[in-house]
């Protein structure tokens, strides 16, 4: 008997979601199955059947996977930006370019000074290392 | 029901919170107000991979020609992604591209610019990646759904970006003289664009985006939440900002800032930027040259 | 006197840095928003693969021949971007075919078939070397390569049985990449003593033969072999050729386009015009400024 693959939505807008697979011999009655198969407790708002034989499997696993050097494009491709933000800091400080103006507390600041603002986070923040801690979010961080 | 109550039930909807899918009824304001923000996202994925495909072929070293490559190819993806939300709002790819090429659509304002050096690609990945992600994380609040989901997947590779991005500039600030220079006058440069690329300060009732929960926080917001992340950074890097009043006021608790010009904002998002004409002839040529692929593509293939 | 496993990399190398440098472009501006996604990931690939070619080159050579060939790369900086960015044009082995321009997608797309035919054909002759190295490097570029054939197959089938407006473009790009195919296959400086060595197991005229037939096994099975004889529009007549295993490109007066010598000249450093453009821009940002990193 031919198998069919059942894809289910939970609303009317969901993409279609795999659910599971019933055995039935036509798509009348994979229909008929699926629903007290995988709904019979009211979940979701419709339902279709696909006949394994009609779905067009990519079946290429090796083509997935990578085969030479791709971390450039992942996030750990990029790497030791803690090390690499103390570097340029320290290069900057170096240069005399380091920008001091009025900015708002941050533990996570690469020059001391600006952890220690109002003695608020002082201590705590200094000895942390917290600068190079990787500070993975980039984005609002300054939380 | 007529259309004024189901409207009225419509906003108290989006009043809770509540969320709206490309198949629920909503009001004809909302559905165009949806396409036409969606719809210039899209654009302006394509079109923002035009500037920094550029440095694809001039990039200074392999890793990062590649790294640039898989980027701008994200950035297409964007808009792939972007193009197939935006079809559900009732308009086909091919007619959003169509309007885009012949200008008659919009894209941010960041991508109507010119690039010099490499340190311009540092500014694109940095701090305009930067503040794309910063507005699209901001987003993932919108009511509109189908667009929720999608940004979820954009966002994360816009963090993968903005990494890029990081590494790319700490290089070049860690490096030499010229380097840190080249960097420091590609800020100097999109500074104002990249001001303007939140928009004027607007006041929340005016704002129709805001009163349909297509967006949920103000340009100005999101501006001062911009400034929080990147300015101390570029600070700590010795790179300054060529914003002379830009500082942090403890007591009001935000940046002040100078307003940048608004004029060059409106006349450049209408199509009047220094590249606009030259990337959209590009594109345009590209896509009339390869109209027969598109062809080929809406045929069925003939009989083996 | 260039050790000749080295001649052998850097042609492996720069026509794969070459060709995904030119395939790159088409990132941002393909004529499918879907494909764009597709042709970028194949130039990232093949770019990729030059940089494993460039690092076995490297080890060969050492760091005294990597300064010997880079003559503008900066002391200790990244072999592979010394190999890659850092030599004279004429330092540079990729067959002419690559360095064209993209054009027309029907071009882009043939020279893209008939790069990766080649591309496996030199593959799988390398996995059989007697330099386990080189062999072993084979595999993982191989896994990548079955996708970029997968794709040029698919969409050389897509073309040949579409409109007859797909078929003249792609027969048109067929019939100017074919000329300079040849051109991948040109022998080597050393090409004797590699093949003696076993390092490289088939003599390149032997791999084009195979090429060749690959080729027009493929060209047949969609009905477009009347490119072979140089003619993209007429499918009979007297300049039908299939698989006579003559190469028409040879045949410097049926040639379209191009050098008219088969796509010669570049394992030798001998370029056309188009690379200078290339070169120019490919190695103008790490030429002017030496020695910085990035």
């Amino acid at each position: 008997m031919e198998r069919w693959e059942v894809f289910g939505k939970r609303t009317v807008d969901d993409p279609w979601t795999s659910v599971g697979a019933v055995h039935a011999p036509d798509d009348e009655m994979a229909l008929l199955l699926a629903k007290e198969a995988f709904f019979r407790h009211g979940e979701g708002v419709d339902f279709a059947v696909v006949r394994l034989a009609d779905m067009h499997i990519f079946g290429r696993p090796d083509l997935l996977a990578f085969a030479t050097d791709k971390s450039y494009k992942l996030q750990s491709g990029y790497t030791g930006m803690g090390d690499k933000r103390r570097a340029a800091a320290t290069r900057a400080q170096e240069a005399g370019a380091v920008v001091d103006r009025p900015r708002p507390v941050d533990k996570r600041a690469l020059n001391p000074s600006h952890r220690r603002r109002d003695g608020a986070a002082g201590s705590e923040a200094a000895g942390s290392g917290a600068a190079g801690s990787g500070a993975e979010a980039v984005e609002g961080g300054g939380g | 029901m007529s259309y004024e109550s189901k409207t009225a039930d419509f906003r108290a909807h989006i009043a809770a919170g509540g969320k709206v899918e490309a198949s629920d009824w909503m009001p004809d304001e909302y559905r165009q107000a949806a396409l036409r923000f969606i719809e210039m996202h899209a654009n302006s994925e394509i079109m923002g991979a035009l500037p920094e495909r550029e440095w694809i072929a001039r990039a200074p070293s392999l890793r990062r020609k590649l790294s640039l490559t898989a980027k701008v190819q994200d950035e297409v993806g964007h808009g792939h992604m972007l193009y197939r939300v935006a079809e559900d709002l009732g308009k086909s790819r091919e007619a959003m591209i169509a309007d885009l090429i012949a200008g008659r659509t919009k894209f941010h304002n960041v991508f109507h610019y010119p690039t010099y050096t490499w340190g311009d690609v540092g500014v694109i990945g940095f701090l305009i990646d930067g503040a794309a992600l910063v507005t699209q994380k901001a987003l993932l609040e919108s009511s509109y759904a189908p667009y929720v989901r999608v940004l979820r997947r954009i966002c994360a590779e816009e963090s993968l970006h903005q990494r890029h991005g990081e590494d790319l500039v700490l290089e070049l600030c860690a490096g030499s003289d010229e380097q840190r220079q080249m960097f420091q006058e590609a800020v100097n440069r999109w500074w104002e664009p990249v001001m303007q690329f939140f928009g004027p300060p607007s006041k929340p009732e005016g704002d129709v985006l805001l009163a349909w929960g297509l967006k949920t926080r103000t340009n100005e917001q999101l501006r001062q939440r911009f400034f929080d992340t990147y300015v101390p950074k570029l600070w700590d890097l010795g790179i300054s900002v060529p914003d002379p009043a830009l500082a942090f006021d403890d007591v009001a608790g935000e940046w002040r800032w100078t307003q940048p010009n608004w004029d060059t904002f409106w006349q450049v998002v209408k199509g009047n930027g220094p590249m606009t004409e030259t990337r959209l002839a590009w594109r345009r040529w590209m896509h009339e040259a390869h109209g027969w692929v598109r062809e080929t593509m809406d045929e069925p293939r003939l009989a083996a | 006197m260039i050790d000749p496993r080295v001649e052998l990399l850097l042609a492996l190398a720069d026509d794969e840095l070459i060709i995904g440098h030119r395939h790159s472009h088409w990132t941002g501006v393909a004529p499918h928003i879907e494909e764009d996604l597709a042709f970028s990931s194949i130039s990232q690939d093949e770019i990729g693969h030059a940089v494993v070619w460039y690092r076995l080159a490297a080890e060969v050579a050492g760091e005294q021949g990597v300064r010997d060939l880079a003559t503008r790369a900066p002391a200790g900086g990244d072999h592979a971007d010394a190999l890659g960015l850092g030599r004279e044009p004429n330092g540079y082995r990729n067959a002419v075919l690559v360095e064209r321009p993209n054009g027309d997608w029907g071009y882009s797309l043939a020279r893209h078939y008939l790069y990766d035919v080649a591309e496996d054909v030199r593959l799988t002759t390398l996995a059989g070397s007697s330099w386990q190295a080189a062999a072993d490097a084979t595999g993982a570029l191989r896994r990548e390569e079955r996708y970029h054939l997968l794709h040029a197959r698919t969409w050389l089938d897509r073309l040949a049985n579409g409109p007859l407006d797909a078929r003249i473009h792609l027969a048109d790009g067929l019939v100017a990449a074919l000329v300079e195919a040849p051109g991948l296959f040109e022998p080597l400086p050393g090409e004797a003593e590699l093949v003696a060595d076993g390092v490289l197991p088939d003599d390149h005229a032997t791999q084009q033969q195979r090429w060749l037939e690959a080729v027009t096994a493929d060209l047949e099975a969609v009905g477009m072999d009347h490119v072979l004889g140089g003619d993209p529009h007429h499918g009979g007549g007297e300049f039908l050729a299939t698989a006579s295993g003559e190469l028409v490109a040879r045949d410097g007066a049926r040639a379209p386009s191009g050098s008219g010598d088969g796509g010669y000249g570049g394992r030798l450093g001998r370029h056309s015009s188009d690379f200078d453009a290339v070169w120019e821009e490919m190695t103008g940002t790490y030429r002017a400024y030496p020695g910085v990193r990035w």
